[in-house]
């Protein structure tokens, strides 16, 4: 998935998925990105960014 | 618009800098609805594309059943090929436990950079304008040759610029190809590997 299903669906595009993964140079992020990434953060997703930090959210 | 009453409307073509702060802007009014006062101007640049207008020449439809993934669409002439990168989200039938984000818009950021001579095809958010100036807009409407899936950005120690490259034998692609679409490629590749 590109960034823009992210920006356009927002958080719907991530509650189906246990991990999410950003890799690689990640480093333009939209408000609707942002907010997405919050919701599924809350609702206990789990994301991994490798460029230079890790982030996890509780287990779920 | 001409708010003079001479009705000297004009039009802003090629995504020219909007917005460009004035004198009296001191950096605390960050957009321009906070306070249109502080923006006094519009800069045009010989070098502005945000959208070529190019017409559609050929359409794809990807098969619904098509598996998630960075895939190409190569273009030849009997001169010159191009490869453009393009991204299958997964099926909303998926069920994939992990989801991958391409960061297509960080692609877009860097798309052209550095590209020295070829201004005519758009400039990426790094490089400057033929008058010095930065370029403040990325765009998906303009040619965008550093996205090709088989390019790779130099390192940084070699002074950037962005290199054709398709031979992974060939010295300085571990440190080279860590950037954008080469490197999402390799890490789509291991997890592949692992069965993820």
């Amino acid at each position: 998935m590109g960034d823009e299903h992210l920006h356009e669906h927002g958080s719907d595009a991530l509650i189906p998925y246990s991990a999410v993964i950003c890799a690689g140079h990640h480093e333009y992020w939209t408000t609707e990105m942002l907010d997405a990434l919050e919701i599924y953060l809350e609702a206990g997703g789990t994301f991994s960014t490798w460029l230079e930090t890790v982030l996890t959210g509780p287990p779920r | 618009m001409d708010i003079s009453g001479h009705g000297r409307h004009g039009q802003i073509h090629n995504g020219a800098a909007r917005a460009v702060t004035g004198p009296e802007w001191q950096g605390t009014d960050t957009t321009i609805g906070s306070a249109p006062r502080l923006y006094d101007a519009v800069h045009l640049h010989d070098d502005d594309l945000a959208d070529a207008k190019w017409l559609p020449t050929f359409t794809l439809s990807v098969p619904p059943d098509a598996r998630s993934g960075i895939y190409a669409v190569r273009l030849s002439t009997e001169e010159e090929e191009v490869a453009l990168s393009v991204v299958v989200g997964p099926s909303p039938q998926s069920s994939s436990p992990v989801l991958f984000v391409v960061p297509t818009l960080t692609w877009l950021a860097y798309a052209n950079f550095d590209s020295g001579e070829r201004h005519h095809i758009g400039l990426s958010l790094y490089d400057s304008h033929s008058d010095g100036s930065p370029n403040y807009y990325a765009s998906q409407r303009k040619p965008t040759s550093s996205t090709w899936p088989d390019a790779y950005f130099e390192s940084e120690k070699t002074g950037g610029g962005s290199v054709p490259q398709m031979d992974p034998s060939l010295p300085g692609i571990a440190e080279n190809a860590t950037h954008l679409v080469m490197a999402d490629l390799y890490v789509i590749h291991w997890l592949e590997h692992l069965g993820i």
